[in-house]
Order: C-alpha cells, then sequence, then structure tokens
C-alpha cells in the first residue's frame, strides 16, 4: 500500500511539455538555419526583441488561470512605454522613473480589476473596452514614436554580463519571480477560483479579492514589459505593444495554460510565446519576402495551437485512463 | 396554494406576465438611449439631427449591422463562440474583388463569387476548428485571421489597388430616391436573418444549441452541423461586408476591415447578445449599431480629437456594459 | 448556544420561498429538514452557509449573528456544509479541495504543501479515501466525491453541519461512513441539519425534524413521536404507496422490441447480449458506474461504443453515436441531471418542442402541451416563461411530459426521479407504467433500489460492464432485497 499514493501524483505538471518541445525544436532549426542567432550579438539582439513580450504573456497568464482574460494587455504595455518615455522628458531620474512605471501598470490592472470583479462586467468586453481608454491615452501623451530614454540603461539592457546577455539574465529573474509566485496562497485561491467561481466562492475562497489581485497582478506585469520594452528600444511608441494582446494569449494557450482558467504555468506560457517568437525568425532565416512572413507564421502558429490542444488532450486521456486504473486499483485494494 | 395538488398554468400569474410583457417593449433600453444620444446631440449642435448627419450616421451604422451579421450568429451558437476574423475576412474579400472584378462591372459576379466562398472557405475553417479540434473560438478564430491577414499581404502585394466598379460603389454610396442602398441592404438582412432566426428549423435549433448545447444533443439537434453553420454563415455574411465595404469606403487597403472586429462584438453585445450564447437578436444587434455609431458621432461633433474619442468611446462603452452585460454570479 | 434561524424569509422576485422560517439546533443533535420540491430546504440550508441572503430574519449561531452573506463568515462562525450540487472544484487535487477554506500557509503568504497534503491526508482517512490526496478531484466516481464534500466541509471542525441531500447518491456501504462520521461529529458535541427525502434516512440519522410546505414550517416534532403517513401528509404529497402491478401481463407475451447483441462495456472481454420488449420497463441496477449509464447513452447516441455492437429498435438501426438518428429512431432520453435536459433561459413550450424541431418533425400545438403537463400535476405561470422559473421538480415533469408527446419506441430515463418529491415521483412512476402500457419499452436506472423494485418489471444488476443478476417480476424474483443481494455477493466476490 505504501507504493500506491506515489502512484496518484499532483497532476497537470506536463502541461508545458509541448511548448517545450516545440520552442527547443524551433529554436534548434533557427539556429541551423541562421548561425547568427546563436552567436553572442544574435542572443542578444533576439532576446531583447523577445523580453517585453515574456514579462507580458505572464500577465496574461495570471488573468487566464483566474478564468479571466486580459484584452488591454497590449495597450497596458504601450501606455507604460509612453508614460516612462514622457517622464524621461521631464528629466526625471531613473530611480523615480521605474517604480512610476509599475504603478502606472499597476493602476491599470486595479481598474480592469475593479470593473470585473467589482462591477462584474464581461472580462473580455470589459478589457476590449479598457484596450481603448488605454489607446487614446497613450496617443494623447505622445501621438508618434519618438523620445528617448537614458542611454546608459539602455546600453546596459542591450548588453552582456560574463557573456549572458542581460535580457536573458532579466528572463531568469522572471522565471524566478514566477516560481515564487506560484507557491503562494494567492495561486492556490486564484486556481480554484478559475475552476468554477462560483463553488469557490461557497468553499469560502474570497473570490472577489483574489480576482481583484489577479489583475492587479496582471498590471504589475504589464508594467514591467512596459519597461522592459523602454529600455530595450530606448524610446516611447504609442502602438508599440499592440501585438502583445493576442500573442500573449496565444503563447499562453500553446504553453498550456488552460482558457477556461484553473490552470496553467508561467513558465510554459514563455516557451510558447518563444515558440512564437522563434518562428518569425525561422520565416527570415529560410529567405522568404518579409511579405510571406505573417502568413507562414500564421499558419505556423495555427497548427501549433492545434497539434498543441490536441497533443494535450490525448497526453490528459491517456494520463486519466492511467489515473481511473490507478485508483480502481486502490479502490479495489481496499475492499480485499 | 398546496403545490403537489395544483395543476395547470395558474391564471393570474399567466395573466400579470402577458400584461408586463406587452408593457416592455423589446429593446426599450437601446431606443431610450438612441433618444438619449440623439437629443445630446441636437442640444449640443442642433445640426447633429439634420437630414445629412443622420443619413450619415444611419449608412455607417448600416454599414456596422452588415459586418455584425455574422459575429450575431457566432455568438448566438453560444459556448464562448466568437468570430475574431470578421476583418480579416472583410479586407480579404475588399482586396479580391478589388482584383478580380477591377473597376468595371464585366467580372463583377466571379469576384464576387469568389469572395463568399472564400468567406464560406473561412468559416468552415473556423467551424471545424471550434466543433471537431474542439479549439476555444476565441483562439481558433484568431489564429485564422492572423494566417489570413497574411494571406492577404501576399495577395495585395502582386496586385495595385483599384477603385470599386459602379455597380459596387452605387452599393456603398448610391441613393435610391433619397435612401442610402446600404441602408437598404442593412434593411433587408435584418428583415432576412429576423425570419430565419425565429422561424426556421435552424435558427430554432441555433438558439438551442447556444442555451444548452448537452440538452440540445440530447434533443436529437445535429449540434456539429449547428455550430459549423453558424461559422460558414458568419465567414459568408463577413464576405459580404466586405464587398459592401470596398463600396462604401471607396478604395481598398490591408486594414480596410480590422476595426470592424471588434466592433461587430461591442454592436452585438450592447444590442443584448449575451456572450455565453442562446440569448440576443439580430434586430437588437443593429440597434447595437446605431447606438455606437451615434456615439462616435456625438463626440466628433463635440470636437473631440482622436486620442480623446478612444478614450470616451472605451468610457461610454464601460457605461453600456454596466447597464447591459452585468454578470449575476 | 445552538444554530438558531430566527423567523428567516426569502423573496426570489415574486416567489416567496421561505416565509417567516424558525428553528433551532442545539449540540448534539440532527435535526431533519424534510419538504416536496419547492418547500424552500435547499434555500434555508444556503442562507445558514452564507451563500444567500434572507430577505428578512436572522441566523444567530452561537449567539453570534451571521449577518452578511458570504460563505466565508459562516464558516468562521462554526457552519459547515455540503451542496447539493457539490463545491469541488475539479482542476484542484482532492487534498487542496479539503483545506481550501483554510489551508495550511508559511509567514501567512506561502502555501505549506507538506502540511497541506499530511493534514489532509489525515481527514480524508476518516472516509477512506486517504491514497486520493493527490488525484484531480474529478477523478472520482459520484459517491467518493460527495464523501469529499463531506471531509471538506468537516474540516474547519464545524459546531454546525448542514448536510443537503448528500446521501441521495451514495451506495449502502458509503452511508455507512458517512454515519459514522456523523455520529463522531454529534457525540462531540456538534449539532447537524439534515436536509433529505427519504425518510428512512431520517429516521436513522435525525431525533427531530422540521417540516416545510410551500415555504413556511408546518410541523416541528420529535421524529419518534411521527408515523412516516403523518410526515407525508404534512409535507403536502399523497401516498407514497406503490401502485399495485400484478396485473400485468409478464414480458414473455410480448413482441421484442429492443435488441443488443456483442456490446462491450468497460474493460470486459465478454460481450453482452440484452432484448427488451415492447411495454417491459426494465431497470439497470447495482453499484454505481457499473456500465449502466454507459448504456443508456449508447442507447441515446450520446457516447460512441468503443466496439461495434448490433442494436435494433423496434426493427430500425440507428447509426452509433448519433444522437440525431437515435432520436428518428424513436429512441428519447432523459435524465435527472437538469444541466443535460433543460434550455434554462428559453421557455417552457420551446424546451418542449425541441426534439420535434431537431427532428423536423409537425410540432404539437399548445393545447396538447398542457394536456401532457397537466398528466403530471406540473405547476407553470404559463407556456411562456421561461423554464427556469419552474422548480427542479417541475422542470423535470416538463421533461417528462415531452416523452409523452414524442410517443417514443424506446425510453431511456437516466435516473429520472432525481431529487424530486415523493408524490412528483409517483406522477413520473405512473406516467412510465402508462407509456409502457401503450408499447413504449423503458429503460431506467435509479440510485434507489426501492424505486427500481417498485418501478420495473425486470431489473437487470450490473457489475463492471456485465449483467451478473436477472431479476423477473413474472417469476417473483425482483425485490429490492433481491437487487442488493445480487450485487452485494459481487462485492465479496471482488
Amino acid at each position: 500500500m505504501s507504493a500506491l499514493p506515489s502512484a496518484a501524483p499532483r497532476l497537470r505538471s506536463h502541461s508545458a511539455i509541448p511548448a517545450l518541445a516545440l520552442a527547443s525544436l524551433g529554436l534548434g532549426l533557427a539556429a541551423i538555419i541562421n548561425p547568427g542567432l546563436v552567436s553572442p550579438a544574435g542572443l542578444i539582439g533576439w532576446s531583447t526583441s523577445q523580453l517585453g513580450l515574456w514579462a507580458a504573456v505572464l500577465a496574461q497568464t495570471v488573468v487566464l488561470v483566474g478564468r479571466g482574460i486580459d484584452l488591454s494587455t497590449g495597450a497596458a504595455v504601450s501606455l507604460v512605454n509612453v508614460v516612462a518615455i514622457a517622464l524621461f522628458g521631464l528629466g526625471w531620474p531613473l530611480w523615480l522613473v521605474l517604480p512610476t512605471a509599475l504603478l502606472t501598470g499597476t493602476v491599470i490592472g486595479l481598474a480592469n480589476g475593479l470593473l470585473i470583479a467589482v462591477l462584474k462586467i464581461n472580462a473580455l468586453l470589459a478589457t476590449f473596452a479598457m484596450s481603448f481608454v488605454l489607446l487614446g491615452l497613450s496617443l494623447q501623451i505622445q501621438p508618434a514614436p519618438g523620445g528617448m530614454a537614458p542611454i546608459g540603461a539602455v546600453t546596459m539592457m542591450n548588453g552582456s554580463s560574463l557573456g549572458v546577455p542581460n535580457a536573458l539574465v532579466a528572463l531568469l529573474a522572471l522565471v524566478a519571480l514566477w516560481q515564487v509566485l506560484a507557491r503562494t496562497r494567492f495561486m492556490l485561491l486564484l486556481r480554484g477560483t478559475g475552476s468554477d467561481p462560483q463553488r469557490a466562492f461557497n468553499s469560502g475562497v474570497p473570490v472577489l479579492r483574489t480576482r481583484l489581485c489577479a489583475y492587479i497582478l496582471a498590471g504589475l506585469f504589464c508594467g514591467l514589459s512596459g519597461i522592459f520594452v523602454t529600455l530595450t528600444i530606448g524610446a516611447g511608441d504609442p502602438l508599440i505593444g499592440q501585438p502583445y494582446t493576442l500573442l500573449t494569449i496565444a503563447g499562453a494557450v500553446i504553453g498550456g495554460v488552460a482558457l477556461m482558467g484553473g490552470s496553467g504555468s508561467g513558465i510554459g506560457a514563455i516557451l510558447g510565446s518563444m515558440f512564437i517568437g522563434i518562428t518569425g525568425e525561422l520565416a527570415l532565416g529560410i529567405g522568404l519576402s518579409p511579405f510571406y512572413q505573417q502568413f507562414i507564421v500564421g499558419t505556423v502558429l495555427l497548427c501549433g495551437l492545434a497539434g498543441v490542444v490536441l497533443l494535450r488532450r490525448s497526453i490528459d486521456r491517456t494520463e486519466d485512463a492511467r489515473i481511473a486504473l490507478t485508483l480502481s486499483t486502490i479502490r479495489r485494494g481496499e475492499a480485499a | 396554494m398546496n403545490e403537489a395538488k395544483t395543476s395547470g398554468p395558474i391564471p393570474s400569474e399567466g395573466q400579470a406576465g402577458t400584461f408586463r410583457t406587452l408593457l416592455l417593449f423589446p429593446h426599450a433600453g437601446s431606443f431610450t438611449i438612441i433618444a438619449g444620444l440623439a437629443l445630446t446631440g441636437f442640444v449640443i449642435n442642433p445640426a447633429f439631427l439634420s437630414a445629412t448627419n443622420l443619413w450619415s450616421v444611419l449608412s455607417i451604422a448600416a454599414m456596422l449591422s452588415i459586418a455584425s451579421a455574422g459575429q450575431t450568429l457566432v455568438i448566438l451558437s453560444g459556448n464562448q463562440g466568437i468570430d475574431l476574423s470578421v476583418g480579416t475576412i472583410m479586407t480579404c474579400a475588399a482586396l479580391l474583388v478589388s482584383g478580380i472584378g477591377g473597376t468595371s462591372d464585366g467580372a463583377l459576379a466571379p469576384a464576387v463569387a469568389a469572395a463568399l466562398i472564400l468567406g464560406a472557405a473561412i468559416g468552415l475553417l473556423n467551424g471545424l476548428g471550434v466543433q471537431v479540434l474542439r479549439l476555444y473560438p476565441l483562439i481558433m478564430t484568431l489564429g485564422v485571421s492572423f494566417a489570413v491577414e497574411g494571406l492577404g499581404l501576399v495577395y495585395a502585394q502582386a496586385r495595385a489597388p483599384s477603385m470599386p466598379g459602379r455597380f459596387i460603389e452605387t452599393l456603398g454610396v448610391g441613393r435610391f430616391w433619397g435612401v442610402p442602398w446600404i441602408v437598404i441592404v442593412a434593411a433587408g438582412l435584418a428583415i432576412a436573418l429576423t425570419l430565419l432566426l425565429r422561424y426556421s428549423r435552424y435558427g430554432r435549433m441555433l438558439y438551442f444549441v447556444g442555451s444548452n448545447i448537452r440538452a440540445a444533443r440530447a434533443a436529437g439537434v445535429p449540434t456539429a452541423r449547428v455550430v459549423i453553420g453558424a461559422y460558414m454563415a458568419s465567414g459568408i455574411l463577413s464576405a459580404l461586408a466586405g464587398v459592401v465595404l470596398f463600396g462604401f469606403a471607396g478604395s481598398v487597403n490591408l486594414s480596410l476591415g480590422a476595426p470592424y472586429t471588434m466592433m461587430s462584438v461591442a454592436a452585438a453585445v450592447i444590442g443584448g447578445a449575451s456572450l455565453s450564447g442562446g440569448q440576443g437578436s439580430f434586430a437588437g444587434t443593429v440597434l447595437g449599431a446605431i447606438i455606437f455609431t451615434l456615439l462616435t458621432n456625438l463626440l466628433i461633433t463635440l470636437g473631440f480629437s482622436p486620442a480623446l474619442r478612444y478614450i470616451a468611446s472605451g468610457l461610454v462603452l464601460f457605461a453600456v456594459l454596466l447597464a447591459t452585460s452585468r454578470e449575476t454570479s | 448556544m445552538a444554530l438558531r434561524l430566527q423567523n428567516i424569509s426569502k423573496i426570489y422576485g415574486p416567489v416567496r420561498a421561505l416565509d417567516d422560517v424558525s428553528l433551532t439546533v442545539e449540540p448534539g443533535e440532527c435535526r431533519a429538514l424534510y419538504g416536496g420540491n419547492g418547500s424552500g430546504k435547499s434555500t434555508t440550508a444556503r442562507i445558514v452557509s452564507g451563500a444567500v441572503a434572507p430577505s428578512g430574519g436572522q441566523v444567530k449561531i452561537d449567539g453570534q449573528f451571521l449577518g452578511t452573506a458570504l460563505p466565508r463568515r459562516a464558516r468562521m462562525l462554526g457552519i459547515g456544509i455540503t451542496f447539493q450540487e457539490l463545491s469541488l472544484l475539479s482542476d484542484l487535487s482532492v487534498a487542496e479541495n479539503v483545506v481550501i477554506g483554510d489551508a495550511p500557509r508559511h509567514f501567512g503568504l506561502f502555501t505549506d504543501r507538506r502540511r497541506l497534503y499530511a493534514d489532509a491526508r489525515r481527514h480524508l482517512a476518516e472516509i477512506g479515501l486517504e491514497h486520493f490526496c493527490g488525484v484531480k478531484a474529478n477523478a472520482l466516481q459520484t459517491g467518493e466525491k460527495y464523501l469529499v464534500e463531506l471531509a471538506k466541509a468537516l474540516y474547519l471542525k464545524p459546531r454546525y453541519i448542514v448536510i443537503d441531500e448528500l446521501t441521495t447518491t451514495l451506495h449502502a456501504s458509503e452511508v455507512d461512513i458517512f454515519a459514522q462520521l456523523l455520529d463522531r461529529h454529534l457525540a462531540d458535541g456538534g449539532g447537524a441539519l439534515f436536509v433529505s427525502h427519504r425518510l428512512n434516512e431520517l429516521r436513522r440519522f435525525c431525533s427531530t425534524i422540521t417540516v416545510l410546505h410551500n415555504g413556511r414550517r408546518v410541523a416541528d416534532e420529535r421524529l419518534e413521536a411521527v408515523s412516516d403517513a403523518d410526515l407525508v401528509g404534512w409535507a403536502g404529497g399523497r401516498s407514497s404507496a406503490s401502485v399495485a402491478t400484478a396485473n400485468r401481463s409478464a414480458a414473455t407475451d410480448r413482441p421484442t422490441a429492443v435488441k443488443i447483441d456483442n456490446l462491450r462495456l468497460g474493460r470486459r472481454e465478454a460481450s453482452l447480449q440484452l432484448s427488451f420488449a415492447a411495454g417491459e420497463i426494465a431497470g439497470l441496477g447495482g453499484l454505481p458506474d457499473q456500465g449502466q449509464k454507459v448504456l443508456l447513452r449508447i442507447l441515446a447516441g450520446l457516447t460512441r461504443p468503443a466496439t461495434e455492437p448490433d442494436i435494433s429498435v423496434a426493427g430500425k438501426r440507428p447509426i452509433l453515436g448519433a444522437a440525431t438518428d437515435a432520436a428518428g429512431a424513436g429512441i428519447v432520453f432523459v435524465s435527472g441531471d437538469r444541466d443535460e435536459t433543460v434550455f434554462a433561459a428559453r421557455s417552457i413550450r420551446e424546451n418542449m418542442l425541441a426534439p420535434f424541431v431537431a427532428r423536423g418533425a409537425d410540432r404539437p400545438n399548445d393545447a396538447s402541451l398542457a394536456a401532457a403537463l397537466s398528466l403530471l400535476s406540473t405547476r407553470y405561470a404559463g407556456l411562456d416563461m421561461p423554464m427556469s422559473s419552474l422548480s427542479g421538480g417541475n422542470q423535470q415533469k416538463v421533461l417528462i411530459a415531452r416523452c409523452i408527446l414524442a410517443d417514443p419506441a424506446l425510453l431511456v430515463a437516466e435516473d429520472p426521479t432525481k431529487g424530486i418529491d415523493v408524490a412528483a415521483r409517483a406522477d413520473v412512476h405512473r406516467l412510465f407504467r402508462d407509456l409502457a402500457a401503450k408499447g413504449t419499452t423503458i429503460l431506467v436506472t435509479s440510485s434507489d433500489d426501492l424505486e427500481l423494485a417498485d418501478l420495473c418489471d425486470r431489473v437487470l444488476v450490473m457489475d463492471d460492464g456485465a449483467v451478473v443478476a436477472d431479476l423477473d417480476r413474472a417469476t417473483g424474483g425482483l425485490s429490492a432485497q433481491a437487487i442488493v443481494s445480487a450485487y452485494m455477493k459481487q462485492e465479496k466476490a471482488a
């Protein structure tokens, strides 16, 4: 009997595996087709271009796990970007701009949270409306790309330490941050809320507070993403984050985050968005005209989505069958 | 009253119910908002209610209604149904008509046929992904729209965009006895879709599927066909909307239809469609489109910059959502 | 020191669900809350748990007012509740589910996983499910889920526990586990409010009883002082005495209508071969989840069988796994799980017409709809009212009335009387017999062996996808005891 408990381990640990496989495969292929990508300069270039997306996908993941969705992620990142650049323009020092930028993201998250958790507006529509407001604010602050971030900080963000690009160091920090988050009581309550809000409420979970926190946390990650974007490109652009909304949702889903809430890991989501990011490199690497790039990326993305969902379903089915078998063994063992 | 022993309808409550239905004019809320917006516009600038401005608002709303027709069907089909490929299909249909038909009316029929077939094919792809692969509609239609947009890019680079031919131009901006053709088309579509949804077997099954897909299956409704049908209809209607939009805008570019994806969702939802499915009507969507258009028009009248207009329309959308789409839990 | 409900009322729109209801549960007391459908039992349970706010009155727990409706506050004041529709979260492990109300933590911020699993294991050991700690909650069987629901309610050591229709879905051995936990809770000075339809269970577990009817308290008695007939009378139901079935002709006289051959269920190697006569009411009994439901669902076209069986119904061979085709072959499905059968937002009329619309058949007019509904004494305000305006029992009656209109060759009924009161159950049984008399074959499952013995001409007891006993009324071999002993024998053999 003592062996049985381990036969029924914690589940869903496998949900990020397809994304890991896809991301490694993509990276490997890209490295073969375009060896320049794995050169120090290539790695810096690629990782800095993706860092903002990696932070933003964590924002989307937190919200998705709580059975929400955020269609304002991209607009929030853009707003943080133009706010930071505007403050730099006013002569604010770096140590004051960064917390203010984070605060901006957090306030956006709080606003989303209030609308969705407290005023109970459908998350899809509330964040859709929010994206309009944020876009308008960004355009009002800075109608066209421009401005400059302090050159020192930008150089550092685009540099490397001990041969490792600083953007990858930041990625490691993001991963560590997620791991800490995953161990909090909040995350347990969030998974419960995402699994079934009504039942979670009946179970004594503070559903309202948990959902509110999820959006605030997402805002914080958007703030981080906005800071990364600002420091990697060194300028402001009111439309810079626009593709992020869709890319973060797709990345999270490929990374094994359940759209219906309840489960998902930030690591998987980052791997999923890495796969999306690498597809573009691949299309360029094989020398296709840029006109074909989106079609190729879109088709691969679609196949990736379909593939991951189907793969996950079949893995789940085998896993469920295995668990059912284990459980019936246990049941029989007890009946005897 | 004794529950177990009382059988049959309860007369008093039944009559009260009928009475209440009579009092509650359908879409009373939407009409109130429309009246409110129109009145506000009139107070700010009396020209807001001039015939010119009203026909302009109605034409824009008609365009949005046509673009929201497919979206309404998909949202009605329920189970998180949403079609984020509406705008992309519209753009591609316009590109195709421009590419095949050119400026003459000679190749109009094959051009429009090609656009509708393209719409049907994309809709079928969406439907198969949602129903067979069981991908979430949001994700499936999003991915499809991304890929199709790329396809449009590839197609567009090969040829210079043309102006629409006479027929399509008339459809978009022409008038018939002073009434814009686009309004007539939208009205015709509204009548046809309302008849379809209310009285046809397909329409009733669509409501069943949207209301509870498991119960629909248990009652013998061919759920897969109904759902795939909704996405295909959405593809075809969006392609049709793209053809009309080509005439309405007078030219075609790669982001021509893009704003219509989310505006169509907004119109349907403002018009009372529930994103959980099974509730709503196309008449509601048309009213939603009118509200959305009036609002934007009002903001322009107020002299808002595009940036402020974005903010204001976002805020008003919040207000409408607060009034109509609060989730009860 | 007691759980007191003082003059509670609850108004939903025009409906007064509870009207000035008061009751008290003392420490060590198990009070039954009894009544028909829509009598307000579940509403009362929800108000005590903090899930629903009362429109008037107060809930007082050991002298403290519950105040705002918040399940968390009710828990803190010492209330534990099992929900009829469960509160288990399918994405969480069983252990996480048990402790979610107050999970052990480090520094107040982080989940202490080691202690969480240790605590949960200790609690689950009491219901014999300690090995299921790490499993996702939705991998459990129905009965196990309800036991975990109980463990979850007891985790915070509540002073008072509210048990809403928990035992209806439990198998006899699981009821025994439940009884042990309840006894310990009462012996420790806890109180319990036990909501159930089943008189034998009320008598087994409770000492006092409150009877509700139409939201009013109609009796408050010591249970030993009242007879079953009194209770049923108070609840407003009719006599639950079973209708005589002796004068019906034996199944052997009638032609075979449903033939099943070469059907394999579960992991069984051997295939099933079954046949049912026209007008026969056949029950599928046994322990839960032994293939009864899968068999029904395959017949209804809702589940595709793993192998290719031969199935014919009234000479037609429906395409397997296609519900549309099954409906075309005259097979109608009805289930006690209303999530799977009810279009809550649509009108009563549309709910009744759905199968006709789906088949493209002629639709019955309003008069025949109303006639079918009145056969079942259904209470409704009008055919235009949404289905959600009816109580659960009345919704179920609408669905059964729909079956009458379809005049099916085969009626497949999955626990059709789940959660409906004695009088409604008698109505449903009468209707099934009428249908059978007109030649419809009826296949039915039930979690209640007495119901099967009462209703059916023949009961097939199933175990792990095989039929282990075929009990026929004609030969006098059909009784609840016979059903129980047939599957208990299997239990011992396993």
